[in-house]
């Protein structure tokens, strides 16, 4: 079986970019499929839309959520991953360029699984990743995969 | 002359004699009954007057008496006078009518009668009899003035009671609007707050992304396309990103100086000089090729939001350790003296200094006494730490010569050293 994907939920088409640049430069091999609203990440966790007939069995080794996006942001996104049970216990890192009290705030409220700021510095930026890369990917025991009840979740989704 | 007419005589003699004693007897009782009643009569504090069915005055008591002298008028001549032709001016007044419906019902009348002639009030009994009037009448002028007084009084006091009702009203009224603007400023202030709120979101998110841009593709050039160009273009790419992270720390520092402006503060103890040592430490960790001596007076306590008060001392700290960056001696001391009667916390320094000429100008935001080349900064540090040292009350103030260093002083709430003796704290 192929290693499991990184979820990028990215409007921003550069910072896509040096997402891509960050985790290439880390060796970071894993595929990232990226969502440019939250709407396209709901599609992609939840097989609908331009995903439908995806086996959303296969679920994401880690969401990097950015908060300020169009249509649905990024906290209603969390919301909806925490409120499903295919995705309740999905990993999430919200990755931000906002660093306000209350965003951070909402979003541990929200189980968000840990908030980076995004740094300004692109060598700051490589190194979150690595760390980043190092913990969810290789250190961190996803939760186990194909549960029961996924099923029935689907049928509520 | 017959012996018989002669007894009869005789004993008519007697009996007159006999009757004309009795007669004495009693008219002595009969004089006496009048003495008796007329003093009754006078005793009383009532004035008693009796008129006949023909208005004729018949009889007046002592009290009476005075009162018609007070009227001016000579009581020899009253009795067996019409009252009406001696007292003319009451013809037509409530006393004729009362006295004439006494007479014609038979009933007795009680009524007060102002007799404005002589300024007095009166009390006034009227009992009637087939023979005329009885009159019992009483001055009761000091009554009616205390009542009118009373009045007076009374209504005096109903009118400043509405007179104050009304200006509870009005103060009611003026309560209602100025809660009503109170709450209209509170929303105004609120909505202003809401967006300044939303303008620093965007300013913390939407001004930093573009920045990410900059910064990241220069270094994304110099690592992946060094090789394809030349030192002058790489120099370049250098300085584009140097001044998108100078604009990073810009914007940084402006949300930090907003924040410190429109946070609630939580006031507690706070142990100044722990806080100090900590930045202290941080300095040394992150630029260890600085050689600084510092020197930290232990155990200064301030009341204060700990927070905030850490960012203002981060500030001054900071500051000290950069304008002691070219000297090889540089000595960095935090510490508690006395200015102008009150304790003050000092953080000094041996560095650059400033000339005081420029002190004015060192707490406004964007205000820099020292060229970028020489020192690095924003110029919102100083600004930031003033906001929150007079958000605690406190004040803040610097001496310094250029070339011989800077010391800032500022003042707080509760400012003073705990558990002494105080010691130092070296490194």
């Amino acid at each position: 079986m192929n290693q499991p994907c990184i979820l990028l939920v990215e409007d921003n088409p550069d910072h896509e970019e040096l997402a891509l640049l960050a985790l290439k430069q880390n060796n970071i091999a894993n595929d990232v499929v990226v969502a440019r609203n939250g709407v396209e990440a709901l599609d992609y966790l939840f097989g609908r839309g331009q995903h439908a007939g995806r086996d959303v069995r296969i679920v994401p080794a880690v969401v990097l959520l950015d908060l300020k996006l169009p249509k649905i942001d990024g906290l209603e996104v969390l919301q909806e991953i925490r409120s499903n049970k295919l995705t309740e216990l999905l990993p999430v890192v919200v990755l931000t360029s906002s660093d306000e009290e209350t965003d951070v705030v909402r979003s541990y409220e929200l189980h968000a699984n840990s908030y980076i700021r995004k740094p300004v510095k692109f060598q700051d930026f490589v190194s979150a990743t690595r760390q980043l890369g190092l913990y969810w990917l290789v250190l961190n025991e996803a939760p186990p995969q194909g549960r029961t009840g996924n099923e029935q979740a689907i049928a509520h989704s | 002359m017959l012996p018989a007419v002669d007894f009869e005589l005789e004993a008519l003699r007697s009996r007159v004699a006999a009757l004309e004693q009795l007669l004495e007897v009693h008219e002595a009782t009969a004089l006496a009954q009048t003495v008796r009643l007329e003093n009754i009569v006078n005793s009383i504090t009532d004035g008693f007057i009796v008129l006949d069915r023909s208005w004729r005055i018949i009889y007046f008591n002592k009290v009476a008496e005075q009162t018609f002298l007070q009227m001016s008028k000579k009581t020899a001549d009253l009795l067996g006078r019409s009252v009406w032709r001696e007292f003319p001016d009451l013809v037509g007044t409530e006393v004729f009518d009362r006295y004439h419906k006494a007479l014609e019902s038979q009933q007795p009348e009680t009524f007060e009668f102002s007799y404005v002639q002589i300024g007095s009030w009166f009390e006034i009994h009227v009992y009637p009899s087939s023979d005329g009037l009885s009159l019992y009448f009483q001055d009761i002028t000091a009554r009616k003035k205390a009542e009118q007084e009373r009045d007076q009084l009374l209504r005096t006091e109903k009118a400043a009671r509405l007179e104050l009702e009304i200006k509870s009203e009005e103060v009611r009224k003026l309560n209602a609007e100025l809660e009503q603007r109170v709450q209209r400023r509170t929303a105004e202030l609120e909505n202003a707050m809401k967006e300044l709120e939303s303008f620093s979101y965007s300013v913390s998110h939407d001004l930093r992304a573009p920045l990410r841009t900059i910064e990241g593709f220069s270094h994304a050039l110099l690592e992946f396309y060094a090789s394809q160009l030349n030192e002058k273009a790489r120099e370049y790419l250098g300085r584009i990103a140097a001044a998108a992270n100078h604009m990073a720390q810009l914007i940084d520092s402006l949300l930090q100086l907003s924040r410190v402006s429109r946070s609630d503060l939580m006031f507690e103890q706070v142990n100044l000089s722990e806080i100090v040592i900590d930045i202290v430490k941080i300095l040394k960790e992150t630029s260890v090729d600085r050689r600084v001596q510092t020197k930290v007076r232990l155990n200064v306590h301030a009341a204060g939001d700990k927070k905030l008060l850490y960012i203002a001392l981060q500030n001054l700290v900071s500051n000290a350790w950069k304008f002691t960056s070219r000297k090889d001696d540089a000595v960095i001391e935090f510490g508690l003296t006395e200015k102008a009667n009150a304790l003050a916390c000092f953080v000094r320094d041996n560095g650059a200094g400033f000339d005081m000429a420029f002190a004015s100008k060192l707490f406004r935001a964007f205000q820099r006494l020292h060229h970028e080349k020489e020192f690095q900064g924003t110029g919102i540090g100083l600004a930031t730490a003033q906001k929150i040292i007079q958000r605690h009350g406190g004040t803040i103030w610097a001496e310094a010569a250029e070339d011989k260093g800077a010391t800032f002083y500022f003042t707080l709430k509760d400012l003073q050293i705990k558990h002494e003796p105080a010691l130092y704290f070296a490194s």
